[in-house]
Formats: structure tokens, sequence, C-alpha cells
């Protein structure tokens, strides 16, 4: 019986032009998205590996100089670009691509592809997540909204009723009919993303349990608009008023709750302004090692901490330089306060996170879209990741600077490294963080996905048994 | 004349007795409370921080001042020049400057770019960064990503779905519910009938959402009667947007669909005009717009700064030549072991790599320009997109506004670094008097035109177009069984 409601129930969509025409749109929307979000793929990854290389050929080719001053005009990393990314761009516009790298300070992400834009870019782009999180919701909306309401008005469901159909018979299988149609459009968008990210031959690639774990989220994601399509037109009275129901819910889901999340949590857990971070920092280090302060009392307890281990009396008897020794210790010291501050913003943002995770009960799609973009690696948590192995490496990257002056300046004048020192830096090499520590840490948003596709479902199944028929 | 007056009286009843109405009304006025609230906390915040690092400089240039005077009296004495106050050393090092945009008396009604870019831009003179279109700012690239809930966002993202919602069924309910026979045996036509119906929302919904905002606008204190040309405007703004919004639903009313199918046609409409037509202009940009990556400039930057330092005493003797004012026969400030001369070589250099990097630095920022001229043309075919635009250029929170803004700012602290490096590279001892009159920063509103103008002759040629449409419709209504 199911079967050939959901037979019948096609049948009656794909008779209906106006049907067709939505269909024929959703798929050449999803195919030119598709299509440009590749395009924008294989440039990214291309201008990635021409200016990465173009930023280390610029760190290698610089001219003799005090290594110190070289740390002091750095280099520079640039965020790698998953090809999962193809599918949800995420805060990638908003990010910052670079993260500068230098003496005694730790920078933020910068250039914010996002400010280069006219006011108008913030209305969207044509994107795969664009299309799955807002357009094929309301197709579904479009498609199924009068599933029930159509034999209510028509009263062909007595006619089923009296053949021996049961309202819960009913209801699967016009909610077949809807999932039929919509993994149609979802196998076409996922294969296809898949198969074409291996033919741009980038060196990052993405597993094809990857490409399912973020196809399968939006899989969720559209069951729960299913269940809930196919609930309230059994419950509504007249199609004007189901279709009116759903837009409604659409709105609220997709529009005013992940708006009105993010006030909430910036509200709730606001981040400090740059002035009072920056402030804060600099307290912090007012008393401590800088590397260029030779005697306020950390310097001085540091210098007779290096005197008491080599056992000698005075500077001049150390073996080193003893000023690289108190820039490569004053950049330690530095970074970890650097990292006490940095850690204290990704805790504010962890609480903002709890925020959304609330708002995730009244939303579907907050937590898809959470998972969606880390699976993607566009989140907040690969940004913070990236920016803290850069942290590593540069505090790596200084501190070899910095003892190479230690190693080497001892009794010269003005101590001066060329190019040998500059090629001899490792190259900053960023790994990904582990698939399975990423699902692990959005176990929550999982859980309210599930959560809300069994409950949906339960409502299908269960509440349209007793609904009234006329 | 009697007819119309029953029917608007006997709508008007109907109308405020339909819980669905007054439902969404409802709604509409809680979400504009709720963004009026959002935005006015979020500019507060901005507010304070400009206001915070506008007295860190008067304090700074206060204390240099003082500093100087004793120094002059007799009364301090300092080792080097990172400390001694009259010397432009200290002034680079120790009192950078504030460019600020100022805040619009109507900047509640859109954040707009407010939430990517800064009011304010630190010139740190050491900073390469102070010489670049760009700011920085502490903010959570998910608030970015999601936006903020402003009044632009309820009225140009969700007003029209209110509208849609409650004049999509104005004709087919009638139909649907068999009543439309008796309305069709009244001496009235059916559009007419229509069109009165309709009317009457509008104006209810217009009236409504405008003494609603005259309200909000009072409670959290703009000035509205200051600024009463940027009131009309708004309110004009928003006449003609909500008109647009019905209009089409009376179009599409007239075509004599069913209530489901015109639902669907309305909602598509939006979708189309929110969020397609836009998504595909910015598209187009880019593709038709091609632009280098930003990467490549700093890269180019980087070499520049590599290219310099190979042949430092040929650009030197270029700088020189480009500035004789700045060449200076004092040994101080070619010594290197000394402060003075130390700083005037590493500013020097990154003055240099600057210059060299300027005209690819400019090229880009033109093409960045020249992209986003190009979506403010094709706005046009966007009624929201106008009215976004239209909205947030009267809050001044638009990306022009933030933009000129960022290059004012850079125009400003290329001359504030020509004005300060003069003193430095011929080491000048800066007086108290030089100190309190630094040169500060205007923004000049002038540099970003209105376009209230072009925005209204465009909506007023949607709104005619859909005026004829109606006719032609209104005449086939005629027919309607």
């Amino acid at each position: 019986m199911i079967g050939h409601v959901a037979q019948h129930e096609l049948r009656r969509q794909f008779r209906d032009g106006r049907i067709r025409t939505l269909l024929i749109v959703v798929t050449l929307m999803l195919i030119a998205s598709l299509v440009l979000s590749l395009r924008d793929y294989q440039l990214a990854s291309n201008q990635y590996q021409k200016n990465l290389s173009q930023a280390r050929k610029n760190w290698e080719s610089q001219s003799t100089k005090d290594p110190h001053d070289a740390a002091h005009d750095g280099t520079y990393v640039i965020k790698p670009l998953y090809p999962l990314a193809m599918i949800d761009k995420g805060i990638k516009q908003f990010s910052g691509q670079v993260v500068h790298l230098g003496a005694h300070e730790r920078k933020q992400s910068t250039l914010n592809e996002a400010k280069d834009h006219s006011g108008l870019f913030r209305f969207g782009e044509l994107t795969p997540s664009f299309i799955l999180t807002y357009v094929i919701p309301l197709l579904l909306i479009f498609l199924g909204y009068n599933a029930f309401t159509e034999e209510k008005e028509k009263q062909t469901i007595r006619l089923l009723l009296v053949q021996g159909a049961l309202l819960s018979q009913l209801a699967l299988g016009k909610w077949l009919a809807l999932f039929l149609q919509m993994i149609g459009l979802w196998c076409l968008l996922f294969v296809a993303a898949a198969i074409s990210s291996y033919s741009v031959g980038s060196e990052i690639s993405a597993d094809v349990s990857q490409w399912m774990a973020l196809g399968g989220i939006y899989l969720f994601y559209f069951i729960i608009f299913i269940n809930l399509i196919i609930w309230i037109s059994a419950k509504a009275s007249s199609s004007g008023m189901s279709l009116t129901v759903l837009l409604t819910l659409w709105i609220i889901i997709t529009l005013i709750i992940p708006k009105a999340s993010t006030n909430l949590a910036g509200w709730s857990y606001p981040f400090p302004t740059l002035q009072t971070f920056r402030d804060n920092i600099n307290e912090d280090q007012t008393n401590g090692l800088n590397g260029h302060n030779f005697w306020n009392e950390a310097a001085q307890d540091f210098q007779q901490k290096v005197l008491d281990e080599y056992g000698v009396e005075s500077i001049e008897d150390l073996p080193v330089a003893y000023g690289g020794l108190l820039l490569a210790e004053g950049e330690k010291y530095e970074s970890e306060i650097y990292t006490k501050h940095f850690d204290l913003l990704q805790s504010q943002y962890e609480k903002q996170r709890s925020i959304y995770r609330w708002c995730g009960l009244l939303s579907p799609m907050l937590p898809v879209r959470f998972l969606s973009m880390a699976i993607a690696r566009t989140d907040y948590g690969f940004l913070w990741h990236f920016e803290d192995e850069a942290e590593k490496y540069r505090v790596e990257f200084n501190t070899a600077l910095n003892m190479n002056i230690a190693e080497n300046a001892k009794g010269v004048n003005r101590y001066e490294a060329g190019r040998e020192l500059w090629a001899s830096i490792p190259e900053f090499d960023y790994k990904w963080q582990p698939p399975q520590e990423i699902l692990r840490d959005h176990t929550l948003e999982f859980a309210s996905v599930l959560l809300w596709a069994i409950l949906s479902f339960l409502l299908t199944v269960f509440f349209t048994r007793n609904i009234q028929i006329v | 004349m009697k007819e119309n007056r029953t029917v608007i009286r006997l709508e008007l009843i109907q109308l405020f007795r339909n819980k669905a109405f007054l439902g969404l009304i409802l709604i509409l006025l809680v979400l504009m409370t709720l963004a009026t609230w959002n935005t006015d906390q979020y500019f507060q915040v901005k507010r304070a921080e400009v206001k915070t690092q506008l007295q860190l400089v008067e304090e700074n240039d206060k204390r240099l001042a003082a500093e100087i005077d004793s120094l002059n009296g007799g009364l301090a004495s300092y080792e080097t020049s990172y400390t001694l106050p009259s010397s432009g050393v200290r002034l680079t090092y120790n009192n950078h400057r504030v460019t600020w945009l100022p805040f619009s008396s109507f900047s509640l009604i859109a954040i707009g770019q407010g939430d990517l870019y800064s009011n304010y831009k630190k010139i740190v003179l050491y900073f390469n960064s102070s010489y670049e279109r760009d700011s920085e700012e502490l903010v959570s690239p998910l608030e970015q990503l999601f936006g903020q809930l402003d009044l632009a966002f309820v009225w140009v993202y969700l007003l029209p779905l209110i509208i849609l919602l409650t004049s999509f069924n104005v004709l087919s309910l009638e139909r649907e519910t068999g009543r439309l026979t008796l309305i069709a045996s009244q001496p009235i036509r059916i559009w007419h009938w229509v069109l009165l119906k309709i009317s009457i929302r509008f104006l209810t919904i217009l009236v409504l959402i405008i003494s609603f905002l005259f309200l909000l606008l009072l409670v959290f204190e703009v000035d509205v009667l200051g600024n009463l040309l940027v009131f009309v405007q708004l309110l004009v703004t928003l006449f003609m947007y909500t008109a647009f919004w019905f209009f089409l639903s009376f179009l599409i009313n007239l075509a004599g669909f069913s209530s489901g199918k015109s639902l669907i046609i309305l909602t598509s409409t939006w979708v189309i005009f929110v969020f397609l037509l836009p998504s595909v202009v910015n598209q187009l940009a880019k593709e038709l717009n091609t632009i280098p990556s930003r990467l490549e400039i700093i890269n180019h930057h980087q070499a520049m700064y590599n290219e310099m330092e190979s042949s430092q005493d040929v650009e030197m003797e270029r700088l020189y030549q480009r500035h004789p004012d700045w060449r200076s026969d004092d040994p101080v400030t070619s010594d290197l072991s000394n402060s003075t001369g130390w700083n005037i070589d590493y500013l020097a250099k990154q003055y240099i790599a600057q210059i060299k990097h300027r005209s690819v630095a400019d090229n880009y920022e033109n093409q960045v320009e020249s992209r986003n001229a190009w979506v403010e043309v094709f706005r046009v075919t966007s009624p929201a997109m106008i009215i976004q635009s239209a909205l947030t250029d009267m809050a001044g929170t638009s990306g022009r506004y933030y933009r000129s803004f960022l290059k004012q700012s850079q125009e400003y602290a290329h001359g504030y670094r020509h004005y300060v490096f003069k003193g430095l590279f011929t080491n000048h001892s800066f007086t108290a008097n030089e100190i309190r009159q630094l040169p500060v920063f205007t923004f000049d509103y002038q540099r970003v035109p209105g376009t209230f103008k072009q925005d209204f002759l465009i909506m007023l040629a949607y709104l005619m177009v859909l005026l004829i449409l109606c006719f032609v419709l209104s005449k086939k209504s005629q027919k309607i069984n």
C-alpha cells in the first residue's frame, strides 16, 4: 500500500507543470552552483600553491640581516582549502586567509574576503550549501504542502480509507514520494561534487567517508523537513493554510532563529573589544620577559638562571650570545601569554556555542550547519586549529632564528645571517584535524539533528492516525 | 462610493478579527522592537570603542605636550630619543592617531557592514597596516556569517513575506469558499473589489509600521526632527517597497490562481528577488570582474621589501630626491647606533617598500572598487537589493561608507606620515604647540554621494511596470467566473 501511495503521489506531482518547472529550476541551480563552486575551489587551490611557494621564496631570498630583524619581518602561512569546502564555504569569507608570523606577537588571520565585496554580498552567493540549506527545503514544501490537504479538499481521502488504507500508510507513502524526489537531487549533488573534487587534482583530498558524512547530515535535514511537511499537511484544514504554516516554519527555522541565536550568543558571551584584548595582553606582559628588556626583574632572574646553568659569573663569560638566549626565552614567554588570552577567547566562543546548541532545539538548521561547516573544515573550530598550529610554528620559527644569534653572535659587533639560515628554517606543514576528533567535538550537534529527525518522524507516523479527514 | 465605504468598513472589521493577520503583525512588530534594541546595543559598543580610542589619543597628546613643556622648562631630562618627548621617534612610537567614521543618527535602522568593519582606525606610523585600506576588529566570524538582526533585515526579508501571507488569497479564498458568486452579484467590479481589499491591507500594514517605527525612534532617542530629510527618505523607501509587494500580490490575485498556486508563485518571486537574483549578481560580479588574490598583493609587498633591502643605498637616495625636505646633515640622523638614526633607517625601509608596492596595491583596490560599482549598478535587478542598499546608506553603514572611510584614512595616514617624518628625518625638536596642533582627521561625506534619487526612480519604474500589468489583468479579471 505504501508503495502504491508513493507511486500515485509521484505521478500526481509530475503531472503538475509547475512542479516539473520547479524541479527543473532547482536542478539547474544545483548544477550551476556546483560548477561555480568547483571553479572557485580549483582557483583557490592553485592560488594557495602559488602563493605559498611565493611566500617561501620571499622568505628565502631575503638579504643578509640580523636574524631577529628577519623574525620581525616574518613570513606568512596561508589557510588551505579542504575539498568539502566546495559544498559549504562556512565562515571562510569572513575569517581571513593568512596569518602573519613575526616576532613577539601572535596575530589573527587577516585578509577577510568579505571586506572586498559590496554590502550586497551579504545576500549570499549561489553555492551548494545555500541551495541545500534554503532552497531544497522550500522546494520540498512546495512539493508536499498539499499531500493530504488536496485529498481532503477533493474528498478522495474517504475513498482511500474505504478501500482499507490506513492513515499511517498514506502518510508513509506520501513521505516516501517526497523522499524519493529529494534523494534524486541529493545524489546528483554529492556524487557529482565528490567525483569532480577528485578530478581537480589538488594535493588535499577528502575520503569517501567524509563526503558521505556531509551528505548524511543534509539527508537528515531534508528528512526533518519532509516529516514536518507531511504532518502539517495532514493537520491543516486547507492547502492554503498548510502552505502558510509551512512557510512560516521555514522562515523561523532558516532565517529568524539562526540570526536570533547569533545575537543571543553575542550578548550573553560577548567577545572583548580589540583594545581590551590587547590591553589585557599588555598588562600580563608588562613585568615579563620580552627579549629586548635586559633590566627588569624577570630578565634579571633569567640571566641568573643562565649563568647558573653555564656555571659562569657574568654574561661576558658565557660561550654563547646572551642576547639570543633572552630573545628566545622572551618569545616563549610572550607566546604563553598570547596562548592564555586566545584560549580565553576560545572558551568564550565555546560558551557561545552552547547557546547555538540550545537554539538548535528550535531550528535543525543550526546543528546541521555547524556539522556541515565542521566536516567541510570551514568552521570556527578549523580556524582556531589552524591559528593554534601556526602559533606553535611561529615559536619554533623564532626560536630557530634567536638561537642562531645565541650560537653565532658571541663577540660579533653586528651579527648578520644570510640565505643559508633562511632556507634551513623548516616550512610550515599543517596537519588537518582528524575527522574522528571533529565528529567527537560535535556529538551534541549530531544528537540534536537525530532528535529532530526521530521526533518529527514520530509526529508524522503517530499523529496522522487521528486527523480529521473532512 | 457607498459600496466602497461598505467594503472598506467590512474589510477593516474582518482584518482586525483575523487572528492569523494579527499574529503576523504582532510578529512583525516584536521583531522590529528586538531588531532596534539589538542595533542600539550594537552601536553603543561601537560608540564606546571610538570614544575610548579618541580619549587615548587625547590623553597621550596631553601627556607628551606636558612633558615637552617640562623639558623646555628644564624640569626633566631624558636619556634616549625613544623617551625624549620632543623627538620624532617618541611621537612616531608612542603617539598614534585615530581616524573615525561618525555614526549616523539613523544608524539604528541597519548594522549593514558595521559588523565587518570597525568605525575607527588606528594610524600607527610604524605599522604597514596603517597605510592599507583595512581595519582590525575582534568579532566572531559566525556572527558575520549569520548576520545581525536589524530593521533592514526585518523589512527587506520578512516584511514582504508577511505581506504575501496576508494578501495572497484575497480573491482565491472567496472563490474556494463559494462567496465569489455573491460578491459578483454586487454592483462592484471584481478587480475594483480586490484592489480595495488589498489597498486596505497595504495601508494598514504601512501605517502600523511607520507609526511603530516613529515610536521606536522616539524611544531610542533618535533626533527625527533634526534629520527630517533622512526620515522622509526612509518613509518613501518603506512605502515603495511595501507597495511593490502589494502590487505583486494584487497582480497574482487578479491572475485568478488557486490559493496554493498563488502563494507558491508569490513565494517563488520572493525567493527570486531576495535570494536568487542577488546571489546571481554577486556571482556574476566575481566571474566578470576577476581580481587577483589578496595573497598575491601581500607577497608582492614582501618581494618589494626584499628588493629594496638588496639595494638600500640607491633606494635611500631616491627617497631623498622624492622628499628633499627630509634630507638632513645632522650626523645623528645617519648614525645607526643611535635610536634616531636606527629608526630613520627602519622607517625609511618600510616606506620605500610601500612606495614600490603602491601601484600594485592601488590597482587592486581600484579593481575592487569597480567590481563593487558593477554590483551597485546591477542592484536594479532586485527591489530587495535596492532597498538594502538604500537603508544601509541612510544608516551610514553601507560598504560604500566604510570603504570611503578607509580610503580617506589611508590618505590621512600618508599626509600625517609626511608631516612627522619630515621632523623625524631632520631631527627636528617638536614643540608642545606642534603636538597640540597635529593634523586631525575629518570624514568627508561629500565623497559618498547619495543614491536616493536613483533608488527612488528605479523603484518607481518597478511600480509603473506592475501598475501596467495590473491594468491589463484587471480587464481580464472581469471575465472571472
